[in-house]
């Protein structure tokens, strides 16, 4: 089992794979001077004009002084960012027009830590370029030696179902901010989008109706009612912990009474809106107030039937059903 | 990005207020002092909004722009008064530090951040322009790693390094630097500069012998102890009474100032040298003049000098930085070749001056008086009537020589070696005045002789016809302590070299003497080979590591190429390999994941070795015994302090590589 995670090459240090063998791709660490770097290497050049007219053996030191500190913070740069190994997690689902949060693990393994790192949008931006404002993030971050931390990069989605981030570009400028190294990286793992809840508040009428024709599963929240089996999908809320602590089996608590009954959520009960994406955001919203009320909840959507039940793994699924909805 | 003031964190400008006010600090001595003090005023006042945002000034707007602009313009015309013009080391260095402050207040971006910096940077270059000296240099790359510290704590974006941590990055920084530095600095092909005219600032006149003397000119000099020069002699350091420093010949005098006169033609004619040969090498320091000072008598005069008539030597160019020359003297010596032109000039006297004087010398000038029984007559004339040697004697009023002859009898160098003069020509003997240095002081720390504006001296040449030019000293005759021993001993409270308060102390002051010796010797060799590296210098080295006539193309290349090398160095060193673990366990224990990966099932790096072992089990097809084996012996070793069984780990991993070789 390949682990997906990512190298910035560095040399020598995790050439064949980590410590235990797992591969490692490997993405290429450009660097170049940056725009004071440039200025910088001008004033070093006004100065040794000055000492070469005035024949000062001082100013040649300081110069060539000045001159090593360059080129020995182009290194440092580059250590700074090489070798760092990038992982991605699975992001969280979000509903459609929030931002998702792509968790990207990064794992230090060198003995020095890294500064002043960040995160930011790959716009193809040349690096002569001024940076546009405000249009992009940026995710600045530091890592201790031998350190693992995590950032969240944010992605403003809009569109319902899968949804990706692309290439992200990772750089730093630390410590002189003379030069800077970047990378890029993939970020692998796709984002779940849920349509966007939007519409009327209340159930459908009919399907309350129906609701209280059907016998209530009585699965309600007020009376406690027993124990029964663990079943997969069972909220992990009820369990009853003493019990396991008995050494029996994993037990769900049931309560009873006060049930608020089964309703089936259909295609059919959104006909009245006119687009696809409305009637989809409706049922979303309508799945949610029902899980939220206690409703049993099932989805009748054309080609697939969710059979009512409730609970978180429920809910995610029925959405997840919306979300990548084809008509 | 939206708020300036975020990116320019509060620490990071005051750290730079701080570093370039402590850039400017050596300055304030030397530029106006108007200048000094704008610059700490625009500082103080671009602080107070740091400090209390209260009192935050606006950055923006119309009227804003227009008060920087006068101020910038002010600044301008008020360095355009002081020094008449823009450029040069003064005017330059003065602008800078009125730019730097004002451009403090317009300081928006990463981009004027980085400005200010630079000119911090150049501000400290400056400095080198006006002193090279070993403290300089300290002061030096203190302010550069402070500035390197503001770089570091603005690029520091997360504020996650402490301030003592950013000091030793800038630190460490700095030091790997260093071997580049010193690449560059020893390969760095050197041209003579300067590659266009010089502004006329950059050399400053100093105070040192000149060529007029009149009375207190000398003594005047005793009051500074600034080295004149330092002389490394080959062989042991010779008793200090043979140290005459020859330099300007005075012969004309207008009975109040002694002058070189209309200078003489031609060359300096034969000389006879006899006595011990001398060899030394002089480092001299910048005085603006000409002359070069020597032992009497040099023997051959250095490139770029030549002997005057009078046997001065001069520099065909002015002496405008420290120069370093080798040379040989003779202490004994027959100088007789002479024109008679330059001999009725040793005669003149001016008219009607020391009526008294000369009238004394005709009363010696008797016929039948060799010029010998007059010169002594001369001598002792000081010997007998108790003359005194002292820095401070009574004022002379009307005729200065008949004043000191026959009222005062006090008088220092210069008036001994201007009344003898008079004497002789007054008794008919061609005499001069020869200005210059006497002795000297040994510093034992580096076994050389530093000789300094105090030890400045004024003695006479007398015309003998069968032996030439002689020297003689007419202090040597009142204070001989002064030739022999030196002015600290003959007029002790004349030179204070010690701090007030510690003179009575024998052990403060040895001490305090052995740090300035010390210190001295520092500084000696920190010009010899740093400061005065140059062209020369570099070939001398180049010659010694066996590489001759090195063109400066070659020179480059060697220089890109030692550059590229120490670089690499540094990178390789820099991202060395992460060190395997040093203990064995582990290793052991990684060589036999390594190996297990091989079956398909690679050890996360967060995985017990239980859980990894319980992954690779399916596939391992005949090996699990050996894989719980080793698993078990090395959490016993790791988790279970069992380290006894270290060999067994070691007899089981060999056993399962064996077995698992492909």
């Amino acid at each position: 089992m390949a682990t997906n995670a990512v190298v910035l090459e560095g040399p020598a240090s995790v050439t064949n794979g980590d410590a235990y063998g797992a591969g490692l791709s490997r993405k290429r660490v450009y660097i170049l001077p940056t725009r004071p770097g440039t200025l910088y290497a001008f004033m070093l050049l006004v100065m040794l004009l000055g000492a070469t007219n005035y024949n000062n053996s001082m100013g040649f030191i300081l110069c060539f002084f000045l001159t090593g500190l360059g080129l020995v913070c182009m290194l440092h740069t580059y250590r700074n960012l090489s070798g760092l190994v990038l992982t991605t997690g699975v992001p969280g689902p979000v509903f459609a027009g929030d931002t998702a949060e792509f968790p990207v693990g990064l794992d230090n393994r060198a003995n020095i830590s890294r500064h002043a790192l960040e995160f930011s949008a790959a716009t193809g931006k040349r690096f002569w370029q001024k940076r546009a404002a405000g249009a992009e993030w940026r995710i600045n971050f530091d890592v201790d030696a031998d350190g693992r931390d995590s950032v969240f990069l944010p992605l403003k989605t809009t569109r319902r179902g899968y949804c990706s981030m692309g290439r992200v570009r990772i750089a730093g400028r630390f410590p002189l901010g003379l030069f800077q190294a970047w990378s890029y990286y993939s970020v692998g793992n796709k984002c779940m989008v849920y349509p966007n809840p939007a519409g009327s508040a209340d159930l459908p009428q009919r399907a309350l109706a129906e609701a209280s024709l059907v016998e209530g599963s009585m699965h309600g929240v007020d009376d406690f009612g027993g124990f029964k089996k663990y079943a997969p999908g069972d909220s992990i809320k009820m369990i009853a912990w003493k019990s396991l602590a008995r050494e029996q089996e994993l037990m769900v608590k049931q309560f009873v009474g006060g049930g608020a009954g089964t309703l089936i959520l259909s295609w059919q009960s959104v006909d009245h809106l006119h687009t696809i994406e409305a009637r989809l955001s409706q049922l979303c919203k309508w799945v949610l107030i029902a899980e939220q009320q206690g409703f049993s909840y099932g989805l009748e959507l054309p080609r697939m039937r969710l059979e009512p039940q409730r609970g978180g793994p429920h809910k995610h699924r029925c959405l997840e059903a919306l979300a990548l909805f084809k008509p | 990005m939206n708020n300036a003031t975020d990116t320019l964190s509060r620490q990071s400008m005051i750290g730079l207020m701080a570093a370039l006010v402590l850039s400017v600090l050596p300055h304030t001595m030397r530029v106006p002092i108007w200048v000094s003090l704008s610059h700490f005023i625009l500082v103080g006042v671009r602080l107070l909004p740091v400090y209390s945002p209260l009192l935050s000034l606006p950055t923006t707007g119309g009227i804003v722009r227009v008060v920087k602009w006068l101020l910038t313009g002010a600044a301008l015309i008020g360095i355009y008064f002081s020094y008449g013009t823009l450029v040069g080391r003064d005017a330059g260095t003065a602008l800078l530090i009125m730019l730097a402050a004002l451009k403090l207040f317009e300081c928006e971006n990463e981009r004027d951040f980085y400005i200010i910096c630079y000119m911090g940077y150049l501000l400290v270059i400056t400095h080198c322009f006006y002193s090279q000296t070993v403290a300089t240099s300290v002061y030096i790359c203190f302010v550069v790693v402070a500035m390197t510290v503001v770089l570091i704590s603005f690029n520091d974006k997360q504020q996650s390094l402490a301030v003592s941590l950013r000091f030793r990055l800038a630190g460490g920084l700095l030091l790997q630097a260093f071997p580049i530095m010193l690449v560059m600095f020893l390969l760095f092909p050197r041209i003579n500069g300067p590659l266009w005219g010089l502004p006329k600032d950059v050399h400053v006149g100093v105070t040192g012998v000149d060529d007029e003397m009149s009375i207190g000119s000398i003594s005047k000099l005793t009051q500074s102890s600034q080295v004149a020069f330092r002389v490394k002699f080959e062989d042991d350091i010779p008793d200090l009474n043979l140290l005459y420093w020859r330099g300007p010949v005075l012969s004309h005098t207008d009975g109040r100032k002694w002058t070189a006169g209309r200078s003489a033609r031609g060359g300096a004619g034969r000389i006879d040298y006899l006595g011990d040969r001398i060899d030394y090498e002089v480092t001299l320091e910048a005085t603006n003049k000409h002359w070069l000072f020597a032992i009497e008598m040099p023997a051959r005069p250095p490139a770029g000098s030549y002997f005057t008539r009078d046997r001065q030597l001069r520099s065909r160019k002015r002496v405008q930085r420290q120069t370093i020359y080798q040379i040989r003297s003779y202490t004994d010596f027959k100088n007789d070749a002479a024109r008679s032109a330059d001999l009725r000039r040793a005669l003149a006297l001016p008219e009607g001056k020391h009526k008294r004087t000369v009238a004394l010398a005709n009363s010696w000038a008797a016929p039948g008086q060799t010029p010998e029984q007059i010169i002594r007559r001369g001598l002792n004339y000081f010997l007998d009537r108790d003359f005194v040697y002292t820095l401070q004697p009574v004022l002379l009023t009307g005729d200065p020589v008949d004043d000191f002859l026959f009222s005062t009898k006090q008088g220092f160098c210069e008036h001994y070696a201007a009344g003898f003069t008079v004497l002789m020509r007054a008794a008919g003997l061609p005499a001069r005045v020869v200005t210059g240095y006497q002795g000297g002081e040994v510093n034992p720390v580096g076994n050389y002789l530093i000789v300094r504006q105090y030890h400045a001296h004024a003695w006479s040449e007398v015309w003998l016809d069968d032996r030439g030019w002689v020297r003689i000293d007419p202090t040597s005759v009142v204070s001989p302590a002064r030739i022999n021993d030196g002015l600290e001993y003959a007029v002790p409270e004349s030179v204070l070299s010690m701090p007030l308060g510690l003179e009575n102390n024998v052990v403060a002051a040895g001490i305090w003497r052995r740090l300035q010796n010390s210190w001295d010797a520092i500084d000696y060799q920190w010009t010899q080979w740093v400061s005065r590296y140059g062209p020369d210098r570099q070939e001398a080295l180049l010659a010694r590591l066996g590489f001759e006539a090195v063109n400066w193309k070659t020179l480059g290349l060697g220089m890109v190429i030692s550059v590229s090398l120490v670089l690499l160095a540094g990178a390789l060193w820099i991202f060395k390999g992460r060190p395997t673990p040093v203990d064995p366990a582990d290793r052991l224990y990684l060589k036999f994941c390594r190996r297990l990966a091989k079956t398909g099932v690679t050890k996360n790096s967060s995985e017990s070795p239980n859980a990894y072992a319980q992954r690779a089990l399916p596939l391992s097809r005949g090996l699990e015994a050996d894989i719980l084996a080793v698993t078990g012996t090395y959490m016993d070793i790791r988790y279970g302090s069992q380290r006894h069984k270290l060999s067994r780990l070691k007899r089981l991993v060999a056993k399962f590589l064996a077995l698992t070789r492909v």
